[in-house]
């Protein structure tokens, strides 16, 4: 009996192998050591993961966010936020009365406006680092761009368009944990394409340069 | 009451009055400024689907409220 309605299969749902897209089992060797988690920088080949113009036949191949060592400000001073009202409090008390002639309910409000603010900010970054990724794909380069919260930019090149990839790295701490900057360069009057701060650079050009080479030998038969 | 009780009820109703008025303007912009984030977070998560997308859109949801419950607290209980 026919079918009525097939449902097209989720491309989130389809199980991913470097080899069914002509990409050596070789490559994914270069995929730094704990990579792939939820909250990773670097997935080579994700699965369930999916973007807003991905068209049918497309397949993420990287996946990059921001090394997490970038986070470490925002981290750091989320949790002097979370700790600060712990440190005040002794100091404005007395034998549990407040030496400030300020009523117990506004400063139960003021702790709780506090927490609720240092959460916002906490949850603000997060989501610009989160969201904020450089996609590779088998045909196009993007790049998902939060600024702000409001503020989003995105940007796409087809990999035939990519004309050189080079990495740079800056710094005792890029040295450190192996991370720094991927500028893709694109043809004629296209914006060039920059990684910000992304783990394992080398690794990103090697299998941008791949899958430049192996679009170009496609171009040519 | 005499005027110099009136006087002295005045100055500390009025005080705590504007500070009760301020808490709930800048509660009310927070609760503003969660929505845009929820409203924010939905688009993220169109524009890139991860499996987490549904635990990070209920974080933007329970923010949201908690914000809108500390409203409605200093409205009612301050």
């Amino acid at each position: 009996m026919p079918d009525i309605f097939v449902s097209p299969s989720s491309p989130a749902s389809v199980p991913l192998s470097p080899t069914a897209f002509g990409i050596p089992t070789a490559l994914s060797t270069l995929v730094p050591p704990g990579s792939g988690g939820m909250l990773s920088a670097f997935h080579f080949m994700p699965q369930g993961v999916h973007f807003e113009t991905q068209e049918s036949g497309e397949v993420i191949i990287l996946l990059l966010r921001r090394h997490w060592i970038t986070n470490v400000p925002w981290i750091v001073l989320s949790i002097l936020l979370l700790i600060i009202p712990i440190l005040i409090l002794p100091f404005i008390s007395q034998g549990g009365e407040l030496i400030v002639a300020i009523p117990q309910t506004f400063i139960t409000l003021l702790i709780f406006v506090w927490y609720l603010l240092t959460f916002s900010y906490f949850y603000s970054h997060f989501l610009l680092w989160y969201f904020t990724v450089s996609i590779v794909t088998n045909e196009r380069i993007v790049d998902i761009d939060y600024i702000n919260i409001l503020n989003k930019k995105f940007a796409a090149t087809r990999i035939s368009r990519v004309e050189d990839v080079t990495m740079r790295a800056r710094g005792f701490l890029s040295a450190f944990f192996h991370y720094g900057d991927v500028e893709v360069q694109t043809a004629g009057t296209e914006p060039n394409f920059l990684f910000d701060s992304v783990p394992a650079p080398d690794r990103v050009v090697r299998i941008v340069n791949f899958l430049l080479g192996k679009q170009e030998e496609e171009e040519e038969t | 009451m005499n005027p110099e009780q009136l006087f002295d009820q005045f100055f500390t109703v009025v005080p705590l009055l504007i500070l009760k008025i301020f808490s709930v303007v800048i509660l009310a912009m927070h609760t503003l400024f969660a929505i845009v984030l929820l409203r924010q977070v939905r688009l993220m998560t169109r524009v890139l689907e991860v499996r987490t997308s549904g635990v990070i859109f209920t974080i933007g949801v329970v923010h949201l409220f908690a914000s809108l419950g500390v409203l409605l607290w200093a409205i009612f209980f301050l």
